[in-house]
């Protein structure tokens, strides 16, 4: 078994993307014998309503019949009237999890900052309790395309390891999913957290782990049985993540297969 | 496929890394030799046979001659250290044109360099670099430029005046009998500096940098040929080789940039 929990279909306001559909993603996988893929359509960012883009994926998901086995998360706005019947549906037709994405739909990880004052709840936590209720992991996306280059209308900020670390010490049932988060700076932010939780996992797609140096450090703060496979597939070219997984000191067998663990696939 | 059979293409080809650097201590004096070492492990665990190196003095304030000349002598130290492996190129601050220019005459003709590398001070097509550019034409050297067309803020404060790909294309047009190569091409807007670009034949790019956005190398590709494309990783190594790997593009045209074909001339000349 080889899981990557970190990839997407869908399209992306600022650029062309391209393998961008369940088929592509196939493809991708395929050449490399990666049997699994978590995935979500990233059009949800974007909609008003978020839960369109899942029935998109889920339309996807019922015409493809390629290899790679696909396990869907629902991008979740709880921003919006109706998320959490929608969330639930979602999760009743076969979906495997929920994303979080605040910087798009406006709203904090953390009860205390700016965007979350003045609701009455605090609402990546309810989403959060509703995934304990369920029994399903919560993938949150740190940056789809690097902050240099973003269109003025993205958003400019990352989430943030103060954030983070609001939500997950509140929420220790639920298995969270943590893509495109620097393993040194962000988790650095999360201290012991993530060594006392063993249902916190990260993925490869950032950090130079060839380098014997970062990759001591990334395993001072992170327990090598918490690091996936990740490709953020297809904004990237996953070639990179497989030599950092397997050209590196990272025990490459044991990552290709830790993703099956957090997606609760074994 | 395992990502090591892909790898067999850097192992039995010639591959040059054009974009490179080896630190120094923080005084600029020293070079740090675990470090440096570490950084050579790794291009012989990806299969890259020869580096090109510099090291730009990172710093807003002005850079005193004593400063980059210290610094080109880190450079030198680490040329020593891999003989026949590692290749310097000259940093220069320009606004010191009496002592950049003989710096470069220093590096060039004394020590051996290859090429000269520029950093944020100005824009590559403000007429302080002319003094400076016509002495790389008359010793017959590449200009590597530090650029990328920045989006965010904090870089806008830090470096404003990196160039970009339309300052570079300025340059080129103004010299076209000068080699430019546009540093980096796949950090920041990338599609932004191809397209100011493409039609300067004169303006190389090299593919180093961390960010590994698909379909970077196609488009590359695409819009200036492999000729005009050199490899190099800019200290990241696993998202530079990855990159190379994962383009959907020609067996031929992955050797040719490797190669780095067009730029062979400048290391043989150092060779001799």
């Amino acid at each position: 078994m080889f899981v990557d929990i970190n990839a997407y279909v869908g399209h992306w306001p600022f650029r062309k993307l391209v393998f961008n559909t369940l088929s592509g993603l196939d493809e991708l996988a395929r050449e490399y014998d990666i049997t699994h893929m978590a995935v979500a359509n990233v059009n949800g960012l974007f909609y008003k309503d978020a839960n369109v883009a899942n029935l998109e994926l889920l339309r996807e998901l019922e015409e493809y019949n390629g290899a790679t086995k696909f396990v869907p998360f629902a991008i979740v706005n709880p921003t919006y009237p109706g998320w959490e019947k929608d969330a639930r549906e979602m999760i009743e037709k076969g979906f495997c999890g929920f994303e979080l994405a605040p910087r798009y739909h406006k709203y904090s990880l953390s009860p205390e900052m700016l965007y979350d004052m003045y609701s009455p709840v605090h609402r990546a936590g309810a989403v959060m309790q509703l995934a304990e209720e369920l029994g399903v992991p919560v993938r949150i996306c740190a940056s789809f395309e690097n902050f240099r280059q973003r269109s003025d209308l993205d958003t400019p900020d990352n989430i943030s390891g103060d954030e983070l670390f609001a939500l997950l010490s509140k929420y220790e049932n639920v298995t969270a999913l943590l893509t495109s988060f620097s393993l040194l700076a962000v988790v650095g932010k999360l201290g012991d957290l993530v060594k006392a939780r063993k249902n916190i996992y990260f993925d490869t797609t950032q950090g130079g782990m060839l380098d014997r140096a970062i990759c001591r450090l990334a395993l001072s703060r992170v327990p090598q049985e918490q690091i996936c496979f990740g490709s953020l597939s297809p904004f990237n070219y996953i070639e990179t993540n497989l030599l950092r997984t397997q050209l590196s000191d990272l025990d490459g067998e044991m990552i290709k297969k830790n993703g099956a663990k957090a997606l609760g696939i074994i | 496929m395992d990502i090591r059979e892909k790898l067999e293409i850097f192992m039995e080809n010639p591959v040059v890394a054009w974009h490179e650097h080896f630190w120094s201590t923080g005084d600029f004096k020293t070079l740090r030799v675990e470090s440096a070492d570490e950084t050579m492990r790794m291009f012989e665990l990806v299969g890259v046979d020869k580096v090109v190196a510099s090291l730009p003095v990172n710093t807003i304030k002005r850079c005193e001659p004593e400063v980059f000349i210290s610094a080109n002598n880190v450079t030198n130290e680490a040329v020593k250290r891999y003989p026949g492996k590692v290749y310097g190129m000259a940093y220069v601050h320009p606004g010191y044109v009496k002592e950049a220019v003989a710096e470069i005459e220093r590096c060039v003709l004394e020590l051996g360099f290859v090429g000269i590398k520029l950093y944020y001070d100005y824009f590559m097509d403000d007429p302080v670099y002319a003094p400076i550019i016509e002495k790389c034409i008359e010793l017959d050297i590449p200009i590597l430029q530090h650029s990328m067309h920045v989006m965010d803020e904090p870089n806008k404060v830090r470096q404003p005046l990196v160039t970009d790909g339309v300052h570079m294309a300025n340059a080129a047009r103004r010299y076209p009998e000068a080699t430019f190569v546009m540093g980096h091409f796949t950090v920041a807007e990338w599609e932004y500096s191809l397209k100011a670009i493409e039609d300067c034949p004169n303006v190389y790019t090299d593919m180093s940098g961390s960010v590994y956005d698909r379909p970077q190398m196609e488009t590359a590709v695409r819009m200036l040929g492999a000729e005009r494309i050199l490899f190099g990783t800019d200290n990241s190594p696993s998202a530079c080789v990855g990159k190379l790997l994962g383009a959907r593009i020609s067996e031929e045209d992955k050797k040719t940039i490797l190669a780095g074909r067009a730029f062979n001339r400048f290391l043989e000349r150092a060779g001799r």
